[in-house]
């Protein structure tokens, strides 16, 4: 066992650098109520030991003050907490409204991508040069007549075709093989959107340009953070998630060259193991990249 | 069998102390289970060499390593038992139960039956709980949250109508057979062979009854973890009615409402917020047992392809996010359950303790009311980021904000209560300090987590983890140690080990203080909660030295209750006889009898003339003037 203290006092203890536009602003509010708390803190201390201290049993010292109280002073010490939690509320709100007025924008040069988690690995899908996405987690039911993409599978041209006690396992087969987001083949949206390769692959965006992230999950609660951007949000099964932010620096820099995706809701034995790489490129780089290509 | 009477007593005193020694026991428990997670984060990897002594022999893991599942399980369990069996019936049921009648005047509580069939029913609620890690599906995986659709999935190689091995079987036996025979001595109080024999078949029959329906409801640990929220729930329930009811029709002839005890009215602002918002989670627990069985969808979604198979038994349509409202509606008025009887016992030791009145009592009392009523409004703030319209997180952030102004009056007025004291510097003393200096932290750190841009990054992170343990640890804790290092000498007639008593304070402070503070710092880099190993992540890994010192200094917080418990245990036989009021207080428990007589509570009847809190009242020669004392 080794142990001493230098590698401790070597970690940085401080926030992470932030690497996303609206960051900056959640940065300064974090940093201000430091501050008013560490104030507080300070002040509060300093009475309470100075009251240990001078109050204190000691010979010659037997009566203490018999008072019940002081209205002016407690109305003092209601008023101005009430202030300065009124003037942090304020602040909060102002911040976060003005990162969520991001999303209603609708700006025509965001980038989209559909993010869905499961059982311990991130999916990525890019929707391909029409920018839209498709639908997706729609699984075949035991009642269906069809499968989804109309071809035949195990002798059948759907779910209900087959025996009552095989159905279950052809369908789990099915979406192992073929379908395994659910994809809705009928979707013109969707045609031309990059699915296939979309387990545990790369979330590659551009540098400087708004990200919109829609967020789903497969099976259970999920969290999409990344800590050197600043966001962070669960996603729920069943219900779909948008989550912007516009990077601010291209991580070729970063150990590994990516940004950290981390998932922050327990999700399961491996939730520690789910993890994803978060790849800034420059523009140029992005249009380039070969996941923005129809791959029909 | 008078020995049975004795320990189904429904008497008030004691099930205080049988809530007492159950909440005691579940404490070593818990904190057993805290070190078992802090040993594994310290040293995560095989490789490291430090391999978990004696349990990783005894649970074979491999190379003596904790699994991820069962890290899991460990945490979950830490949590659940640290707050619905140790700190809840500790606060409210053991000092409830023991303080209300005695600090009001009244010889009972309204419902002594009912007081007695909380505690019985907690104790089988903890067993089921505990039942749980050798049911065939394994123990609770969801934390102590429980979010379907995690909790609703099946443990590995569990289905429902299994029925359990032996030894999980055994404990809930023994605890159901334990409330059939409360109920059976005290609804047919009659002694004699005869009687005894009948009362322990009927109670055994309701036992056999009660084990088969539970073995029914829950088939893995994590239905037994519904099951057992959902039964403590009931038994706190119970207690709360019990509460209430005593303290609004049993108090003795002039004790006015404001002349009662900060204690008293704490318990009372906890009685109400336990009466209203636990049907809430009982609710919830229901509809995630039906979950789990698969008759209902309140939480699961349609095409839900959980262990990457499809459930065509489960209808879908359900919404996840609706159990974190109903949870949080309950758990957040729940941790106010498990502050507010500290701050008003805690204001009762610093009053004594600094020879001094309350400062402000009725600002103490109108700032409690003001927590109750506004904990009701703050309970998505644990939902920030859950995928709720996050437009709502503005209203919960202002209301949650503004909860800091009467926890803040309550912090200056305990100031003002030492200011110009005259201070004694007892064990019970120095807990109730170090509670208001550690609730000051984890109070202020709740303004980081209310603010919801903040809260983006923080939000799930190993800061919620020191915010919590600030305030429920440092808070509940430490004023629950002051609560048993001041009220022993009345519950057990003997004084406890003062000596000891400090040594056990400042090494739990200071041990504390070097556990929880540096988690500040993990989780303002990020670092997420509930991870087995954050030691391959590029962004951690440089932090994985100051997690192994917060391990060695859990180890010196967990040796440091060793003082305690020696002090506990020794003082219980060997503790110097108590005189009736070792402390000079002025409230009616200690005015009366040295050790409260078993059926009346008091030797005279109870009388009160004026205020709890008459220290160094010019009135008398003495430095305390008592509630029932007559000046003419």
């Amino acid at each position: 066992m080794k142990w001493d203290v230098a590698p401790i006092l070597a970690s940085s203890w401080w926030l992470p650098a932030n690497h996303s536009e609206h960051g900056s602003g959640f940065d300064g509010l974090f940093t201000l109520i430091l501050w008013i708390t560490v104030g507080i803190f300070v002040l509060i201390h300093i009475v309470l030991l100075t009251s240990l201290i001078r109050h204190r049993n000691r010979p010659g010292r037997t009566k203490a003050w018999f008072i019940h109280g002081n209205n002016r002073l407690e109305i003092f010490w209601t008023i101005i907490p009430a202030i300065i939690l009124t003037v942090v509320s304020l602040l909060s709100t102002r911040v976060w409204q003005s990162y969520h007025a991001m999303r209603d924008i609708g700006q025509p040069d965001a980038v989209r991508v559909l993010v869905i988690g499961q059982q311990f690995k991130w999916n990525v899908i890019y929707p391909g040069p029409d920018g839209q996405l498709g639908r997706y987690l729609l699984y075949p039911s035991t009642t269906d007549e069809r499968w989804p993409d109309g071809q035949r599978f195990r002798g059948s041209n759907g779910p209900a075709a087959l025996p009552q006690e095989k159905r279950e396992e052809a369908i789990n087969a099915y979406i192992e093989q073929i379908n395994p987001l659910g994809k809705d083949l009928t979707d013109p949206l969707g045609t031309d959107d990059d699915w296939r390769n979309a387990l545990a692959r790369d979330l590659v965006v551009p540098v400087g340009r708004r990200v919109e992230v829609y967020l789903a999950s497969r099976d259970v609660i999920h969290d999409f953070a990344v800590p050197l951007m600043r966001v962070k949000m669960d996603t729920i099964p069943g219900t779909i998630g948008l989550l912007t932010f516009m990077p601010t620096k291209i991580s070729a820099d970063e150990p590994g060259g990516a940004y950290d995706i981390v998932c922050e809701e327990l999700c399961g034995t491996g939730h520690y193991t789910m993890r994803g790489r978060l790849v800034v490129v420059d523009n140029a780089a992005y249009e380039r990249a070969e996941h923005v290509m129809v791959t029909p | 069998m008078s020995i049975f009477r004795a320990i189904f007593s429904a008497d008030h005193k004691s099930v205080g102390k049988g809530y007492l020694f159950m909440g005691l026991l579940f404490f070593a428990l818990g904190g057993g289970l805290a070190m078992l997670m802090r040993w594994h984060l310290a040293w995560p990897k095989v490789t490291d060499g430090m391999p978990m002594p004696m349990v990783g022999r005894l649970m074979n893991w491999p190379g003596g390593q904790m699994p991820p599942d069962t890290y899991n399980a460990t945490f979950s369990l830490h949590a659940t038992v640290m707050i619905f069996f140790v700190i809840i019936p500790l606060l409210v049921g053991a000092f409830g139960n023991f303080l209300i009648p005695l600090k009001i005047g009244a010889t009972r509580t309204a419902f002594p039956l009912l007081g007695g069939l909380s505690l019985w029913l907690t104790l089988l609620a903890g067993m089921v709980l505990l039942a749980g890690p050798f049911l065939p599906g394994g123990a609770v995986w969801a934390g102590w949250t429980g979010y379907p659709p995690l909790s609703a999935m099946w443990g590995a190689g569990s289905s429902p109508g299994m029925s359990w091995p032996i030894v999980p079987r055994a404990m809930v036996a023994v605890a159901a057979l334990a409330l059939g025979m409360f109920v059976t001595l005290n609804m047919f109080p009659r002694d004699g062979w005869f009687s005894f024999i009948t009362q322990l078949a009927i109670a055994t029959l309701a036992a056999f009854g009660m084990v088969m329906v539970i073995e029914r409801i829950a088939f893995d640990g994590q239905s037994a973890w519904f099951l057992s929220l959902l039964l403590v729930g009931i038994a706190t329930v119970m207690g709360a009615i019990n509460y209430l009811a005593t303290i609004l029709k049993l108090r003795c002839e002039g004790m006015t409402f404001f002349r009662l005890p900060l204690s008293v009215w704490s318990l009372l602002f906890a009685a109400i917020l336990v009466l209203l918002a636990t049907p809430v989670l009982s609710g919830a627990m229901v509809m995630n047992l039906m979950d789990h069985h698969r008759v209902s969808s309140f939480f699961l979604p349609a095409n839900w392809l959980a262990e990457s198979r499809i459930h065509p038994e489960v209808t879908g349509g359900g919404y996840g996010l609706l159990h974190q409202h109903l949870f949080w509606f309950y758990s957040h008025p729940a941790v106010y359950v498990m502050i507010l009887p500290a701050f008003g016992m805690v204001s009762d030791i610093l009053s004594v303790f600094a020879r001094k009145p309350v400062f402000g009592y009725r600002a103490m009392v109108y700032a409690m009311a003001a927590i109750t009523f506004l904990g009701f409004f703050v309970w998505a703030h644990h939902m920030f980021n859950s995928g709720m319209n996050p437009l709502l997180g503005t209203t919960f952030a202002i209301s949650t904000m503004f909860i800091a102004v009467p926890s803040g009056i309550k912090v200056f007025n305990w100031l003002g209560t030492l200011w110009g004291g005259n201070i004694h510097f007892t064990a019970a003393m120095w807990n109730a300090i170090a509670f208001v200096s550690l609730f000051v932290i984890g109070g202020l750190s709740g303004i980081f987590l209310a603010s919801t841009p903040v809260n983006m990054h923080l939000h799930d992170t190993y800061f919620v983890v020191a915010h919590i343990h600030y305030v429920l640890f440092g808070g509940s804790m430490f004023g629950l140690f002051a609560a048993i290092y001041f009220w022993f000498p009345k519950m057990f007639g003997r004084m406890m080990n003062e000596a000891l008593g400090k040594i056990h304070f400042f090494a739990s402070f200071i041990a504390f203080n070097c556990v929880f503070f540096p988690m500040h710092f993990l989780g303002t880099r990020g670092v997420p909660r509930r991870f087995y190993d954050i030691s391959d992540i590029a962004s951690f890994k440089d932090l994985q030295p100051l997690n192994v010192f917060i391990t060695f200094s859990a180890f010196v917080l967990g040796i440091a209750q060793i003082p305690f418990v020696l002090n506990f245990l020794g003082s219980l036989i060997w503790g110097r006889r108590a005189t009736a009021n070792p402390w000079n207080v002025t409230t009616l428990e200690w005015t009366d009898a040295a050790s409260p007589p078993a059926v009346t509570n008091f030797e005279n009847p109870a009388l009160v003339y004026r205020g709890p809190y008459e220290y160094n009242n010019p009135l008398v020669e003495e430095d305390f003037l008592p509630q029932s004392r007559l000046i003419k």
